[in-house]
């Protein structure tokens, strides 16, 4: 697939949060969830560049929400992961799976 | 909250308006936990890094934009003082050879409120050029305006010692003469067109603000 843009590493994490938050997430909870899952907490300013960094490559959609008055009464900017985003993803997850195969790591086993 | 109208307004500098309403939303969602000194380091960071990410998202059309917009910021008040003379001036010189030949008066040389107007004039110019710039880069810039206009407040200063230099080094031999036969004119109280962080200040000026006008005009006809 020559027409897939590759992928770095937060840009993964960061649609690997998307695609988990399914309908829920927007700059606030993929903060959050990649706090969770990475331990890492990544800057407001390198996120929102990434995120409108993927929506350019076509890997992310965003659209805006309703008004909510806790935030001033400006609107939520809600993301979700293109088709052209789940392909992005799958191929790499399958090219560091078969990285991962055949290493023979201590404690860690490939099932 | 005011301090998020303002946080609002710069990230509206580097973003389209909702993207910049909504994440300044995040962040102060975020800054109920946080505080105000995370608030804005944050807003400040987004900036640069919006900022960052414009200026290096097509380098080569961005150095030709600057160094066609240098040139153009240059050659802009000459256009302007060429017309300016065919216009205005060469009438007021033929008017004042009438008045003095006809009844006998002096005009003097430079006086202080003509230097006055000098530099007034000077500085109009400076900035009427840079307005005009500031809207050339925007219109080849859509999008990245205000970082295009940031680039340009940097590189212009160093575009024309580069230029400086290669004149230097070419003909050396003639400037030093052209120098050393011609002594540095006295020094005026007054601000004149050569102080160089006036003329700075009103090139950033100019230039953002002939800037912005392009910006919120393409924004509005987008949003039609």
């Amino acid at each position: 697939m020559p027409d897939l843009p590759s992928l770095g590493e937060f840009e993964h994490i960061v649609l690997l949060a998307v695609l988990r938050l399914d309908d829920k997430a927007y700059g606030v909870t993929i903060r959050k969830e990649i706090r969770l899952c990475t331990g890492r907490e990544p800057a407001p300013g390198a996120l929102y560049t990434t995120m409108d960094r993927l929506e350019e490559k076509g890997l992310l959609v965003s659209t805006m929400g309703d008004p909510t008055p806790e935030r001033g009464g400006r609107a939520k900017r809600y993301f979700r992961v293109s088709a052209q985003g789940i392909k992005a993803v799958n191929r790499a997850r399958r090219c560091y799976l078969r990285m991962w195969e055949g290493l023979p790591f201590p404690g860690v086993s490939h099932a | 909250m005011r301090s998020a109208q303002i946080a609002e307004w710069i990230l509206a500098l580097f973003l389209e308006p909702d993207r910049a309403a909504a994440y300044t939303g995040d962040l102060m969602e975020e800054a109920a936990d946080h505080g105000s000194i995370w608030f804005w380091s944050s807003v400040a960071r987004l900036a640069i890094m919006r900022f960052w990410y414009d200026i290096s998202e097509s380098p080569l059309h961005l150095v030709s934009t600057l160094m066609r917009a240098c040139i153009l910021n240059i050659a802009l008040p000459f256009a302007i003082i060429a017309g300016g003379i065919i216009l205005l001036i060469v009438p007021a010189i033929l008017f004042a050879g009438l008045l003095t030949a006809g009844f006998g008066l002096h005009l003097s040389g430079a006086t202080e409120p003509v230097r006055w107007i000098d530099s007034i004039g000077g500085i109009a110019l400076i900035v009427v050029a840079a307005f005009y710039t500031g809207r050339w880069i925007a219109r080849r810039m859509p999008g990245r305006e205000i970082a295009a206009c940031f680039a340009m407040f940097v590189a212009q200063p160093l575009f024309w010692n580069l230029i400086g230099l290669v004149i230097t080094w070419i003909w050396a031999g003639p400037i030093e003469h052209y120098i050393l036969t011609h002594p540095n004119p006295a020094q005026s109280e007054t601000p004149r067109v050569g102080d160089t962080g006036l003329n700075y200040l009103m090139t950033f000026i100019g230039l953002f603000v002939g800037a912005l006008k392009t910006r919120s005009r393409s924004l509005r006809n987008a949003a039609q």
